[in-house]
């Protein structure tokens, strides 16, 4: 093998995935190559940072509901899901109020004059209950 | 195999498998839960052919795969990007760094930098570093997981870190 196919094998070596000719021969190129060296030293820092910053651990909520989930059906959105929608829901009501508000006046002032009245005849109706 | 211990067993790992794939929380923790249902439903059905663990993260695989073809999901993924204030990925916590200030920042940043040089991955190049380092499969059980032959398994694993590596020397450098 050249140097750079050595390289490119470098990954594998360290983890142990290679055939026992092509690990005899990478570990005589290694002894004698410092850039291999350091590579696989920096494979294995590498390594070591991945286990130590992203640790496999599932919310025991999860689990449980797994368990306790085997037999029954799924609810179609999430609660987060569902605030996230409910929010641009209401981001987008606004906006298109300042957009009327500046784009068309008139509609704007008409539409106002709409709710305010609505709003009177609806506190009106129900003052004479 | 009971349910109780296919749960135990798998279920840490698949949930990490889904937060790489997913790249946030809670997509990863429905990924996660839908997988293992059906895994723990069709427990009865798994012959034992192949390693548990490689049938479980395939299942996590394949629902992933399902997930990135719905049109539902896609638009509700939209809208939650849209929603978040600064459109990054919404990833795990760091974990409890050393004590002391000066160590409390270097493991955080440290720690940011991991995240970092992970996400600029391919989805499915962060399912096999971390089905490599963090469950100790081999290439073989990789590729049955991923459904690509092995030698995809080794180059993408060996391109994965190299990408990384590049990235995080120059992150924890200009820390």
């Amino acid at each position: 093998m050249t140097h750079e196919e050595i390289k490119e094998n470098l990954s594998a070596y360290f983890d142990g995935q290679l055939g026992p000719v092509e690990t005899v021969e990478i570990s005589a190129h290694v002894s004698a190559c410092p850039g291999c060296r350091a590579a696989l030293d920096e494979l294995s820092r590498l390594s070591a940072g991945v286990k130590e910053n992203f640790p496999a651990a599932a919310p025991a909520a999860m689990k449980e509901r797994v368990l306790a989930g085997a037999g029954a059906k799924k609810p179609l959105f999430r609660t987060s899901t569902a605030l996230a929608a409910a929010l641009a829901v209401i981001i987008l009501a606004l906006m298109a109020g300042l957009v009327a508000k500046r784009v068309m006046p008139g509609m704007f002032a008409q539409l106002q004059g709409m709710i305010s009245a609505a709003s009177s005849t609806l506190g009106a109706s129900g003052g004479n209950k | 195999m009971t349910p109780d211990e296919l749960v135990k067993k798998y279920s840490d790992m698949a949930y990490c498998l889904a937060l790489r794939l997913t790249g946030n929380a809670a997509e990863a923790e429905d990924l996660a839960e839908e997988a293992l249902i059906k895994a723990v439903r069709g427990l009865a059905g798994f012959r034992g052919d192949s390693d548990a663990g490689v049938w479980v993260y395939r299942i996590v695989m394949n629902c992933w795969k399902n997930q990135l073809r719905s049109p539902r999901l896609a638009f509700w993924r939209r809208l939650r990007g849209f929603c978040s204030s600064d459109g990054e990925e919404d990833t795990v916590d760091p974990p409890d760094p050393a004590p002391g200030p000066g160590a409390r920042l270097e493991a955080a940043a440290r720690s940011e930098a991991f995240e970092k040089a992970m996400n600029s991955l391919e989805p499915q190049d962060r399912a096999i570093l971390v089905l490599r380092e963090l469950d100790g499969r081999s290439y073989s059980d990789i590729a049955e997981i991923l459904s690509v032959p092995e030698g995809t398994v080794r180059s993408r694993l060996s391109r994965a870190r190299e990408k990384m590596r590049g990235l995080l020397r120059g992150l924890l450098e200009e820390k």
